[in-house]
């Protein structure tokens, strides 16, 4: 769209620029370091005419009087200045700190300014992404926008980030995530590792990719900005774009940083002084004595044995290194960039487990001398290795004993303790190896027919492989188990290629300006999986050796998946002076996930603006520089189901599941020929200010999504033969919001900057509709007019006093507490979020300081712990358990078997009572980078130098006494420090 | 105008193309179902996979979920040092107990397995006639074996006949005589559709086959006290020159002749069975998990060598742990020497003993009861009266059959005898724990379904 745009202004500006053009010569500096800019863009507006300033800031162009100069540099706020009849001109460029006109955002199939969007689409930028110490894309969101809610799973490297725009629209958890889109190419959302165990609970595909080599971040949240994606676009799109080539000179660049991380927080728990009472007054509250199993308690472990399992299992410390260089350059037609980086990171776990990755990326641009043709071509591999092991320690802590036995005997070898328990240490002779392979390339080529006309066509491969082996040698089994080995591998590839041809028509007539577009889609994934089995090894040296395995103890077995997505899409934006906007967009989806008859779904939007600021009445406001009100109504879809849930057929078991060691089928799935598009509507209205020359900016968003005909996995009785199957559920989930953005340049002088920005979103979900939710199986889950995250308890009474046990409300009336007593709604979850930042910059330094708040409330922390009475470490508040009659305590009592009091336990943790204020406020992140003054780096002839120090969750403040309050799991405290060098 | 023509063009090219696009092909490792239905190899491989799913299960599996554990232990013969058989030992079981539900959930999956064999037999004019009448005989088998245990663990049921989710999801639940009936015409269809012989395994016994539906069916009218059908249908079996009583030693064998149907080994590698895996020591220096109640011990006669043979005192630690000791291998590394029986022909001469007792025709009965206890050694019965035979073949099955398909608890519930025996020794006992309860989930998901008295 763009290079229309310049070809148009390019046209009108030629006949004038011809006549009387001028040398026009000058110095660019940097307004803060006071210090010549080297390398800035200068550019004849409307033209890709231009030039480069040179190492001391210089530049020489020709123009003619009345040019408009764009003066933009990576960092800085881009200057315009028009010319006269002067030839010298000394710019100063101010660091970038806030900025609304010129900002230009990808919103996908076209590109265009933020000021004249009629959309919702957030943005962060490189410059944003650069100062977080982040290793995964996503992260790099945390906190930064409204309306985008991510959470981490945990600090392991790789791990997973949950993403939610604007909340939960499907009734399925799984179905929320948004579409990615790399560089134009749709990118999985899941992971291809089949075999994964413990460590990744959630890897992400997402951290194969450089978040050095990122542009910018896009997430596209109104129905103006994702109707073009159409059945897609429900849950908002997340595109991310990387970096292209940008100035002609040479430039190359080099990043080296190294950090160290280690879990924030501890929980509070027994000492084996504490945890033996607990056990013994168990035992005695249930008039047992210690059976052979109570390996704690009778005499087979040491019994004032202790050990910190924390300090044991996640008390070390994780190390990361990032090693990135670059080249860029070309000359004024074409540029390149060619990039490569190397990652490595440790993990606080004992053991030898290691991440790395590394990436190399190459982007290339052209445009033909008549400026007709452009290609741009890129091309991104990613590999990444990760031996992270068989289990998450995390998730072990809450089932060991204070006095456990020790990991290993004194020669070394694994301590079974005769097989009385699971010993954590094995985990580490079980070797896991995963290598993912990811090859991303795209090529568009456009192609102007006409002035006004262009044809271009964007043609995306993405291939994704993956490789796993688990190995589980006989020395790390337990001595109760079968002494034989067992080897585990796996390898898949999903690939997926997209084509998607266009034409797009731009017309101005007098103060209008008309641009229309169509294009198709035509999509296809393909997944294919095989793994192997190999089990009753009866050497560790043959481990890796299948042939090793008696035959019949081979297991076989692969999967084979196809999807195909079609659709034909438009837009037509009409821009009236640049003061009356509106935005039409439309596309026809077909998906092979539906069935014969339902497979095509429409999907379109209507998006408007008004910016008031520029009516006559308004320009005399001196404090009001800018002002917009825009609203958008369209609706989108979702087909994030499973493919092939509309197909009745049978599929085969694998080897050993074999009767009679033939060929065993069985029925694939309980089949549903009749689904459809879930469908999503969206409106939203928005008002957008500047203020005082956009020193102070404000932006507030009101938005209500509902999305309804739910493609549910719908929970069936056993009777049916299955659990569950694919089925459109006439329900309709609500998410209303607000979202405010105040971004606010509080000092800025020439030598100092502080700017803030400060979001907060709060958003609502409701279940709007649910024919017949009194008798679905949903109605132990949702209720109508409450948020989907509503969660149906038991109401509790707290301890009785004279038996010792939880109480509970009769609600049902029936005189005892049963199931049907746990059937009151609480609402849980998110409330609200927000972040705030603060950036600085004086002279060579700058700084950021970034806080992210979140207002929610979860599951008790203690639900992860066993019933307090039996095995396995319980946190230092049991110990206020009820003991006598008359206590008047919070815990009851402790018990050591199944029973009347373990049911109350299980009850209570499903009860309104063991619901935890799980709110934070975390200093998520701190940076702060110098730069080297010119006249120190000259002389060694580095065209920039800078060293930084960054650090992300530094501290949090929380009443929740669990490892984290954000995903329960212990997060990582980061510090990095690190040298960029330019030459 | 020009323009707005090529767009045209292009929309009508794009329209087209979308539908043919969006053809995909199945998966390849799938088959669509009335494709497996054009093949007599390829439906024989769906006949399998209902074997696979039922040997499979987590009732007939022979673990810890399974009707094995779970029905000697909710009787007097076993208890278990793990907590996890607290709710069966207790006779106190909760509707959200796993075990339940997945029982369920289990045996209307091999269900939905068989109604579809049959829908798609049905439906099929390329399977030759012999094969047809093989898997319909086969899937009435193994519908109706799954419908007895459903009957007899949870009393009414829904009866599921087809693989409509629309009518199943929302099935209530049919009177016990309407199931009864319904495996009656199975297993008499069966019997007639089904060989003589186990040609159809290549001669192991891991098929259903014409006795093998018999044996059940003699089963069936013992517990519906049809005593004369019983008797008959066990003599078919006891006279068929197939079948011979074997030493003890030799019961669990692999394709030994008193075994009328036996499990293939599935998913139990590198195990032999997995009844195996439930009962014995995994090594020399830990104890086994599930043991021999006290009351059984002494329940055994004198000189019964079935306490010699299928009971073992594994001592650990000074502690002498008693367990079942029937199935011997626990791994067998490459070779199968023992199965998982599941009908054998010791049981026929019981049913035939206590139906020919129930129609006074006791010395027949002593004669049949007395084969059994010869077997292990036992002079001939002391029992004289009707009600005195009885209680002897009750105290027969218990020494018989413990560890096995949990026939203790059936034997107590069927004769009226679990509150006067588990009364005494349980002391949460109640008179409705003699069904299971309904499982949560299935009250949750099906708006029909009904929960048993006292849940």
């Amino acid at each position: 769209m763009n290079k229309i745009l310049c070809c148009l202004a390019a046209l009108c500006f030629c006949a004038a620029a011809q006549a009387q053009t001028q040398t026009i010569t000058g110095t660019v500096t940097d307004g803060a370091m006071q210090q010549p800019l080297p390398g800035v863009s200068i550019i004849i507006k409307g033209t890709t005419q231009g030039t480069t300033s040179d190492a001391e800031g210089h530049f020489a162009l020709q123009a003619a009087p009345g040019t408009t100069l764009k003066f933009s540099f990576i960092g800085y706020r881009s200057h315009t200045e028009i010319t006269s009849t002067a030839t010298l001109y000394n710019i100063v460029l101010l660091p970038e700190a806030t900025e609304l006109e010129g900002v230009t955002v990808n919103a996908g199939y076209w590109q265009v300014s933020e000021k004249e969007n009629t959309g919702n689409i957030s943005r962060v930028s490189a410059a944003d992404i650069a100062r977080q110490p982040v290793y995964n894309p996503v992260a790099a969101l945390q906190g930064r926008m409204p309306g985008v809610y991510v959470t981490e799973d945990s600090g392991i490297p790789g791990s997973g980030f949950d993403i939610s725009i604007r909340g939960q629209n499907s009734l399925r958890p799984e179905a929320n995530d948004p579409l990615y889109i790399v560089d134009g190419v749709p990118f999985t959302s899941t992971s291809l590792l089949q075999i994964s165990p413990g460590a990744l609970r959630k890897p992400s595909p997402l951290s194969i990719l450089n978040p050095a080599d990122i542009e910018s971040i896009e997430v596209l949240k109104d129905a103006d900005a994702t109707a073009i994606y159409g059945s897609r676009g429900a849950n908002g799109v997340v595109l991310i774009s990387t970096k292209k080539g940008k100035s002609e000179r040479t430039n190359v660049d080099f990043t080296i940083n190294r950090g160290i991380g280690e879990v924030a927080n501890r929980m509070n728990l027994l000492s084996t002084e504490q945890y033996v009472t607990m056990r013994r007054e168990a035992l005695a509250n249930d008039n047992r004595t210690p059976s052979a199993t109570d390996y704690d308690v009778n005499g087979v472990w040491v019994e004032d044995r202790y050990t910190d399992w924390q300090d044991e299992l996640f008390g070390g410390t994780a190390k990361f290194t990032t090693a990135q260089a670059s080249l860029s350059g070309g000359s004024a037609h074409t540029r390149f960039l060619l990039s490569g980086n190397y990652n490595h990171q440790t993990t606080v776990f004992p053991g030898d487990m290691n991440y790395d990755k590394g990436s190399a990326y190459l982007n290339i641009s052209h445009t033909s001398p008549n400026e007709k043709l452009s290609v741009n071509l890129s091309a991104n591999y990613g590999a990444e290795r990760n031996n992270l092991g068989g289990v998450n320690y995390f998730d072990m802590i809450y089932t060991l004993a204070p006095n456990a036995p020790a990991m290993y005997n004194e020669d070394g070898k694994l301590n079974w303790a005769g097989g009385s328990w699971d010993n954590p240490a094995a985990h580490l002779e079980r070797k896991y190896q995963a290598n993912t392979y990811n090859l991303i390339t795209q090529a568009s080529i456009g192609y102007m027919l006409a002035k006004n006309l262009e044809v271009k066509t964007s043609i995306g491969y993405n291939t994704l492989d993956a490789r796993e082996k688990v190995l589980n040698p006989i020395r790390s089994l337990r001595p109760t188990v079968a002494q034989v080995g067992s080897a585990n591998f796996s390898r898949s590839n999903g690939s997926t290629w997209i084509a998607e041809p266009q034409i797009s028509y731009k017309a101005i007539g007098g103060k209008g300006t008309l641009t229309a577009m169509v294009g198709a889609t035509f999509q296809e994934n393909q997944n294919e999986e095989l793994r192997v089995l190999a089990q009753g090894i009866e050497n560790d040296a043959l481990l890796e050796n299948i042939t090793a395995a008696p035959q019949n103890n081979v297991t076989a077995a692969n999967d084979f998946s196809q999807y195909r997505y079609a659709a034909l899409f438009g837009r037509i934006n009409y821009n009236w002076n640049e003061k009356y906007l509106i935005n039409l967009t439309a596309r026809r989806d077909g998906s092979s996930r539906f069935g014969p008859g339902k497979q095509f779904g429409n999907f379109g939007a209507v998006g408007a603006a008004w910016i008031f600021s520029q009516e006559n009445f308004l320009k005399d406001l001196r404090w009001l520089s800018f002002g917009k009100l825009r609203a958008s109504y369209g609706t989108t879809g979702s087909d994030q189901i499973g493919n092939y849930g509309y197909l009745d057929s049978y599929t085969g078991v694998t080897g050993s599941s074999q009767y009679e060691g033939g060929a065993t089928l069985v029925p694939a799935r309980l089949a549903n020929p009749d689904y459809a598009w879930e469908s999503n509507t969206k409106w939203e209205a928005a008002l957008e200010t500047g203020l005082w020359k956009d020193r102070v900016q404000v932006s507030v968003n009101h938005y209500r999504n509902q999305s309804s005909n739910q493609l549910v996995g719908l929970s069936l009785p056993g009777t049916t033969g299955f659990t569950t199957i694919q089925y459109n559920l006439n329900a309709t989930v609500q998410n209303t919001g607000w979202e405010f953005d105040i971004r606010t340049v509080n000092i800025s002088t020439p030598q100092f900057t502080w700017a803030s920005a400060f979001n907060v979103s709060v958003p609502r979900n409701v279940l709007v509709s649910y024919p017949d939710l009194e008798t679905s199986p949903h109605r132990f889950i949702y209720r109508i007019d409450e948020p989907l995250n509503v969660s149906i308890r038991y109401e509790t009474t707290g301890v009785d006093a004279a038996a010792g046990l939880y109480q509970f409300v009769d609600l049902d009336g029936s005189g005892t507490i049963t199931t049907a007593d746990d059937s009151k709604a609480v609402r849980m979850g998110l409330l609200h979020h927000g972040g705030f930042q603060n950036t600085f910059s004086y002279k060579g330094w700058q700084a950021e300081i970034f806080f992210q708040y979140v207002k929610k409330t979860s599951n008790s922390y203690r639900s992860r712990f066993t019933v307090p009475g039996q095995i396995g470490n319980q946190p230092v508040e049991v110990m206020n358990r009820w003991q006598q009659a008359g206590d008047e305590t919070t815990i009851q009592k402790f018990t050591s078997r199944s029973g009347a009091p373990a049911t109350a336990h299980t009850r209570w943790m499903d009860s309104d009572g063991a619901i935890d204020d799980a709110s934070f406020i975390r200093l998520k992140n701190v940076s702060l980078s110098w730069q080297f003054p010119v006249g120190w780096i000259t002389p060694i002839r580095l065209q920039s130098a800078r060293v930084f120090v960054q650090g992300r969750n530094l501290i949090t403040f929380t009443k929740f006494k669990g490892l984290d309050p954000e995903g329960h799991l212990g997060l990582l405290r980061m510090y990095t420090v690190g040298i960029q060098v330019g030459l | 105008m020009k323009t707005q023509l090529f767009v045209c063009f292009i929309f009508l090219i794009g329209l087209s193309a979308c539908e043919d696009f969006l053809k995909i092909d199945p998966p390849k490792h799938e088959l669509s179902t009335p494709t497996v239905f054009t093949s007599d190899a390829i439906a024989e491989a769906a006949m399998r996979g209902v074997y696979s799913e039922l040997t499979t299960s987590f009732f007939a599996n022979g673990l810890g979920s399974s009707i094995t554990a779970l029905g000697d232990h909710m009787a007097d013969q076993l208890y278990s040092t793990s907590a996890l058989y607290d709710p069966y030992s207790d006779n106190m079981i909760l509707p959200d107990h796993q075990f339940i539900g997945q029982n369920w959930s289990g045996l209307y999956e091999i269900i939905y397995q068989a109604n579809s064999v049959l829908e798609g037999l049905a439906a099929s004019t390329l399977i030759s006639a012999a094969k047809m009448e093989q898997l319909e005989g086969e899937a009435r088998f193994i519908r109706a074996f799954c419908y007895f245990y459903l009957v007899n663990l949870w009393g009414d049921v829904p009866l599921v006949l087809t693989t409509d989710y629309r009518v199943n999801s929302s099935i209530a639940r049919a009177s016990l005589d309407l199931i009864y009936d319904q495996i009656e015409t199975d297993l008499v269809r069966a019997r007639q559709l089904l060989g003589d012989d186990y040609s159809i395994s290549g001669g192991g016994r891991t098929r259903a086959n014409r006795s093998v539906a018999t044996a059940l069916l003699a089963r069936m009218y013992l517990y519906r006290e049809q005593w004369a059908m019983a008797e008959a249908e066990a003599t078919k079996v006891i006279e068929h020159a197939a079948y011979t009583l074997v030493s003890l030693d030799q019961v669990f064998l692999k394709n030994n002749t008193e075994a009328i149907w036996q499990f293939y080994p599935t998913q139990n590698l590198p195990f032999n069975t997995r009844e195996a895996i439930l009962f014995l020591p995994p090594n020399a220096s830990l104890p086994p998990s599930v043991l021999l109640t006290p009351e059984l011990k002494k329940s055994f006669e004198v000189g019964d060598a079935r306490m010699v043979k299928w009971v073992f005192d594994a001592v650990r630690s000074g502690t002498t742990y008693t367990h079942v000791n029937k199935y011997k291998v626990y791994i067998g590394g490459t070779t199968y020497t023992e199965y998982s029986v599941v009908l054998r022909l010791a049981e026929q001469y019981l049913i035939r003993a206590e139906a020919r007792a129930h129609q006074e025709k006791l010395t027949e009965a002593t004669s049949d009861l007395n084969i059994i206890r010869a077997r292990a050694g036992l002079a001939a019965t002391l029992a004289t009266t009707r009600s005195e035979i009885l209680d002897a073949i009750i105290q027969e099955r218990r020494v018989e059959f413990f560890g096995e398909w949990g026939h203790r608890w059936f034997d107590l519930v069927r004769t009226d005898r679990a509150s006067s025996v588990l009364g005494t020794l349980k002391p949460d006992w109640q008179e409705e724990d003699s069904v299971w309860p309904v499982p949560l989930r299935e009250l949750q998901a099906n708006p029909n379904m009904t929960q048993n008295p006292g849940y």
